[in-house]
């Protein structure tokens, strides 16, 4: 019998051979019986962040290719960390006692340019460590001190992909390329679905929820601020969605009629359906009724933020140095950190959970316009709440129990379109761990090889070349030493992760992304 | 082989498919098509193996499968393709892994002219955003298709634009806080130097509230708020909060989306391009031809989303809407060298009135539309979807030729009436049903294609709407419209007026103010981001929607927490601005006067609600029932006259808000647990208003209120 042969034997008998019924394939459930804390926290810098201006190339030959590249919107080659007037106080970067932007804002900001008060501080300088190939934007100081405690990496050039690929591949294209490069919603998908090459519905955190189901009960494995998204759902579980407090219900009547409602015959599908969301909703209610009383209460920590004040309250820009047109930080970043940091001691101490897994969106990073100004005080923000978050994972004794991590949509383009850049591909992100075996505080993942325009450019004769890099580490290789950190086996990272053995030369974990863990 | 396919015909002849079912038996069965059948549509149960069909045209095999598994395997061999739909009059062999039933979709229009009072109010909650009860009782009486002719007919008020309402809604404030300097619509001089900062985004939300309530144009507005969905601009912009302070930016694009939702498409996409709303939105105000010296080149962002998300899509589609593929990979509409020439078209333009490329919150007019600088465009030929854009053209030469391009696409109709569908009858509409739509988008009858007229019609008056039988016709209702439905039902009125900060209360002009946003994340012109509130492909993950391939897009916003806060919302309406509630506990007012007035004063804009409902008859209904007085006095002692009088209630509710669709079951738990709404002896109109209220929550967040079909 030849292979084809035999293959339409196969179909012809399809029905009747089980391997071939549509297969939700669930093997072998994890052990999900951990015997300490951990979570994950996933923060999504939504809309495709500019990691290029977030790190800067510090090495003389890409950073002159970044300048040519970047033009106005190029950070300076200024090393703000060698900067005299720049001194360490409690591992943080002030000037004099103060934040490093004080010298620069102006005297008389009205009197002016606004456009060139935020040009000056957003493109400042950066901090550098060593040789390292990147720094660090001098906007964010309080990253830089985390990134030099060694609790902090950047992970260079990832992004999606479906298995490793080049610049020549695409161009006699032999590459398998994710769908719909550089479009939002479709990388957006890829990122959180981990399977860059057709549309599925599940994310890979809600397929190891999938993988560890049942866990934590009605609650569940995953935890969504404000909005649901695809990353966390899997094909049997759920994430909840939560806010900035748990919501009970106030009328209890109503409560119990949704749970007696549900009780009811099916008498349709989408009615089945809604009475399992309005049951889901009782129950949620129910868990949350006590749950949020004992909630820590970061204004009686003896951490404070880098200007004395309390973990996650929002500093005005103009007391930290500001131009005055940025009239406020990010403050939903810094709520849902504290809420998460919240959750955390709530779900290890109330609940018992052992594992839990938190996914922020932080938006706005589409910056296609008015990037100085959008991307310093995003920058800002993030600087700021990711050191709040630390320093109350520290003063609560979990700072190793913690693993914190960016996606984005993608990178965006090395040249700009005047004062915004357009949709690229690969990008950096950063991790964020206490743990020892951790040990941060280096650049992971290869060296972006060329900042030129040419060079980096994929598809399109040169003159059209707008620098969008190709990502030389893929989401799943980045995210599974994290994973397996977190206690994923073998069975359920393949769940996740189906492209991860694409990646692979020696077993699963040959394909890891080298020096995130070990 | 041959020889089988012969016999096969004749059998076909003998056979004829049921109307509306079609029952198979476990394993191998030979069946017979007595219409066409799509397959991938009708054929998607996750009871059927596999469909072999012989091509007598090109004298090969074809077969289907819905399960992956097998069409994996399928496309491995070489000489086998991949079909789905079967013509009329051919036979094929089926393979059922069980005994099943299919449901094959109705086709053609209907002529119904009688609407139960159930069908009147799902077939409005399809096609108006208010349930008013005139238009019930008119759909009643006189079917379906007389009402969409009248809305269609009914011209759109310059008066009541959202523009003109705010404008005269502006120079009724509060003069002092908040200067009433917006330029009338007219007042070109002046319309630069437009507002003192004012979050215009609100006072546009409530003008939509007033629109929804007041006006009889429903079908207008039905299809400028799905409009809204398709090509979305919101005062939530990720590329800063400029629209938030320029709610007048935001009030001209929705006139745009109402003035030309009965219109042709092609002139709705040209008043949206030329609309500083978009313009901002899609960051191509200010964008500049390719400058060498600068290291800038045009912005790609409105020339991939208009390809993207307002027009074409990003995969070939066939004309019922399903993907075509080859080798099971979509097919690209268009390349990024397409995007990146047709960024080219979008140079030059900024807003009227302003430098270009000028940076700013306030600079520029937003009630115009944007303005030409030729030393800014890029002159060059562009070559997109295939077409040549010759050089030399003026800006508005090229965003007109960009626009033919995009309408003579194939990928138009399709693309743009799936979502319209969606957004109006069914989340998941047969390929049938997309097709008729989508022919009608390509010809309207008399050779015109994008009439949004003609669209509307099709959508609203298709058999597969219009049908109760197929149980996959529904959509989730988002709660943002499930309130409006609510709100109208109850009779939600304006507490005479406006004021922010100031003590200023006009009888004149009153305004609603219901700010959903903090509520349960969405309000009209409010999504996070070009891509609407929800994900449009949003599949749930339960198990009968994931074996059908079913979606439920506005049911990625039915959280949790988003269900519990907007029970917890109407808990807080129907008790603390209700009359009952009012004049019969609350008791600080005698009159809806005196609490009006005093409500409003010193009162911040956003923390009130600022409309009331009456519940009247809802009440006088419950009273009467009871056999009691406005004190419900006897709602102590008499267990037999309460259940009585919940029954009467229940009933009433159920008729009224949903036409009698609540099954005995849901009516049986309602009136059992209604019954234990107590603790309140000595404060009987409390107990009343307990029930009443706890039993309008619980059919409003139900499913039979919640699902539209």
């Amino acid at each position: 019998m030849t292979r084809r042969e035999f293959l339409q034997k196969s179909i012809i008998s399809a029905a009747s051979v089980p391997f071939l019924s549509v297969a939700t394939a669930d093997t072998l459930l994890a052990s999900t019986d951990f015997d300490d804390y951990k979570a994950l926290v996933i923060v999504q810098l939504d809309g495709g962040n500019d990691a290029f201006n977030t790190f800067i190339p510090t090495d003389a030959t890409h950073y002159k290719s970044y300048v040519n590249a970047r033009k106005r919107l190029a950070v300076a080659n200024v090393n703000l960390a060698k900067d005299p007037a720049y001194t360490k106080v409690d591992g943080y970067y002030v000037a004099q006692g103060k934040n490093p932007y004080e010298a620069s804002a102006p005297a008389n900001p009205s009197e002016t340019d606004p456009q060139n008060d935020i040009e000056a501080v957003y493109r400042k300088g950066m901090y550098t460590f060593g040789k390292d190939s990147l720094g660090i934007n001098g906007v964010m100081p309080e990253f830089a001190a985390l990134y030099e405690k060694k609790v902090l990496s950047i992970v260079s050039n990832v992004g999606t992909l479906v298995e490793p690929t080049t610049k020549s591949a695409i161009q006699n294209k032999s590459a398998l390329l994710p769908l719909f490069l550089f479009a939002h919603d479709h990388q957006r998908r890829a990122v959180q679905t981990a399977y860059a090459q057709a549309r599925i519905s599940t994310g890979w955190l809600g397929r190891v929820a999938d993988s560890w189901s049942p866990i934590n009960g009605a609650i569940g494995l995953n935890i969504s601020f404000f909005r649901p998204s695809t990353i966390v759902k899997g094909e049997e579980t759920s994430p909840l969605i939560f806010g900035t407090a748990p919501d009970v219900y106030n009328n209890a009547i109503v409560a119990q009629i949704i749970e007696k409602f549900a009780q009811t015959p099916d008498h349709n599908i989408f009615e089945a359906l809604y009475k399992r969301v309005g049951l889901k909703a009782k129950e949620i209610s129910d868990a949350f009724k006590e749950a949020w009383k004992n909630s820590v209460d970061f204004s009686t920590f003896s951490a404070k933020n880098s200007y004395g004040g309390d973990l996650f309250s929002v500093p005005n820009p103009q007391d930290i140095g500001l131009p005055l047109t940025v009239s406020k930080l990010n403050s939903s970043i810094f709520k849902k950190l504290q809420t998460t940091a919240k959750f955390i001691q709530i779900g290890k101490d109330h609940f018992s959970f052992r594992r839990q897994v938190f996914y922020i969106t932080m938006g706005g990073y589409d910056f296609h316009s008015a990037q100085p100004m959008d991307h310093l005080q995003r920058l800002r923000s993030l600087s700021l709440a990711l050191s709040d978050f630390y320093k109350a994972l520290e003063e609560m004794g979990l700072e190793d129990k913690v693993v914190l991590a960016t996606t984005s949509d993608f990178g965006r383009t090395l040249l700009s379109n005047g004062d915004g850049t357009d949709h690229g591909w690969g990008s950096h992100q950063f991790i964020l761990c206490g743990d020892k075996r951790f040990n941060g505080g280096k650049i992971v993942g290869k060296e972006i090889a060329s900042y030129e325009l040419e060079a980096s450019e994929n598809f399109y004769p040169s003159k059209n070349c707008k620098g969008r890099l190709i990502p030389t580490t893929s989401i799943e290789q980045m995210f599974a030493p994290i994973l397996d950190w977190f206690g994923v086996d073998e069975t359920a990272m393949a769940r996740a992760f189906p492209n991860l053995s694409n990646f692979a030369t020696n077993g699963y974990r040959s394909a890891f992304l080298q020096g995130v863990f070990g | 082989m041959k020889k089988i396919v012969f016999i096969l015909f004749f059998w076909v002849v003998a056979t004829v498919l049921p109307a509306q079912t079609l029952t198979l038996q476990k394993g191998w069965q030979l069946v017979g098509a007595s219409n066409d059948i799509n397959l991938t549509q009708d054929f998607n149960d996750s009871c059927i193996d596999i469909v072999w069909s012989f091509d007598n045209k090109y004298k090969s095999w074809g077969a289907y499968s819905p399960k992956s598994a097998i069409v994996k395997i399928l496309g491995n061999i070489k000489g086998i393709h991949h079909i789905d739909t079967i013509k009329k009059g051919l036979g094929f062999w089926l393979k059922a892994s069980t005994n099943c039933t299919l449901t094959l979709y109705p086709e053609g229009l209907s002529d119904d002219t009688n609407a139960t009072r159930a069908q009147a109010i799902t077939f409005l909650k399809q096609a108006a955003i208010a349930l008013r009860e005139s238009d019930i009782e008119y759909v009643m009486r006189h079917g379906y298709a007389a009402w969409i002719e009248r809305q269609l007919n009914l011209p759109f008020d310059e008066n009541r634009s959202m523009l003109n309402l705010l404008y005269t809604t502006l120079h009724r404030l509060d003069a002092t806080r908040y200067t009433p300097q917006m330029a009338h619509p007219q007042d070109v001089a002046r319309c630069d130097k437009t507002p003192t900062p004012m979050k215009y985004r609100l006072i546009a939300n409530s003008l939509w509230w007033k629109r929804v309530f007041e006006d009889s144009d429903q079908l207008r507005q039905k299809v400028a708020y799905a409009l809204s969905q398709i090509i979305v601009v919101s005062a939530n912009s990720p590329a800063g909060n400029l629209l938030g302070w320029r709610g007048e930016g935001l009030a001209y694009y929705y006139d745009i989306l109402q003035k030309r939702a009965f219109g042709n498409y092609k002139d709705l996409l040209r008043d949206i391009t030329y609309s500083p709303a978009m313009a901002y939105y899609m960051t191509y105000i200010g964008s500049a031809k390719y400058d060498p010296k600068k290291g800038t080149s045009p912005d790609e962002n409105y020339a991939r989303e208009l390809m993207q998300l307002f027009s074409i899509g990003t995969s070939k589609l066939n004309i019922d809407g399903t993907v075509q593929r080859v080798n099971g990979r979509d097919i690209p509409t268009y390349t990024q060298k397409d995007v990146m020439n047709n960024a080219k078209i979008f140079t030059g333009w900024d807003a009227h009135s302003k430098r270009f490329g000028a940076t700013g919150t306030y600079s520029g007019c937003y009630l115009l539309p944007i303005a030409f600088h030729q030393a800014y465009h890029d002159y060059s030929a562009k070559e997109v979807l295939g077409h040549t854009i010759p050089a030399g053209q003026s800006g508005k030469e090229d965003i007109e030729s960009i626009l033919t391009i995009l309408m003579n696409n194939n990928n138009m109709a399709p693309y743009i009436c799936k979502k319209l569908i969606q957004r109006m009858t069914t989340s998941n509409p047969s390929a049938g049903y997309v097709k008729r739509v989508a022919s009608v988008f390509n010809d309207n009858g008399h050779g015109v294609k994008g009439d949004l007229k003609a669209v509307v019609k099709a959508i609203l008056l298709d058999k597969e709407a219009r049908s109760d039988a197929n149980p996959y016709r529904a959509r989730m209702d988002e709660l943002l419209t499930s309130l409006a439905h609510l709100f109208s039902t109850f009779n939600a009125k304006p507490m005479y007026g406006w004021s922010l900060y100031g003590n200023q209360v006009s009888k004149t002009n009153p305004l609603y103010w219901i700010y959903t946003g903090g509520v349960f994340d969405q309000a009209v012109m409010g999504a996070p981001d070009v891509f609407n509130f929800y994900d449009a492909n949003y599949a749930p993950n339960d198990p009968a929607f994931v074996s059908k391939k079913l979606i439920a897009p506005e049911l990625q916003l039915h959280t949790s927490r988003n269900l519990i806060r907007y029970a917890n919302f109407l808990q807080k309406v129907f008790t603390k601005y209700e009359k009952f509630s009012i004049l019969h506990i609350d008791k600080r007012y005698t009159n809806m006067d005196d609490f009006i007035t005093n409500e409003l004063q010193g009162k911040s804009h956003s923390s009130q609600i600022w409309t009331y409902f009456d519940l009247s008859d809802v009440y006088e209904t419950f009273q009467k029932a009871l056999g009691t007085d406005a004190s419900f006095a006897n709602l102590k002692n008499h267990p037999q006259e309460l259940k009585r009088g919940i029954t009467t209630l229940v009933e009433y509710l159920d008729n009224k808000m949903l036409g009698k669709r609540l099954p005995d079951d849901y009516k049986k738990v309602l009136i059992q647990e209604l019954q234990k709404v107590g603790g309140y002896d000595k404060k009987l109109p409390k107990r009343a208003r307990n029930i009443v209220v706890s039993a309008i929550i619980a059919i409003a967040t139900s499913p039979y209120y919640m699902i539209i079909r």
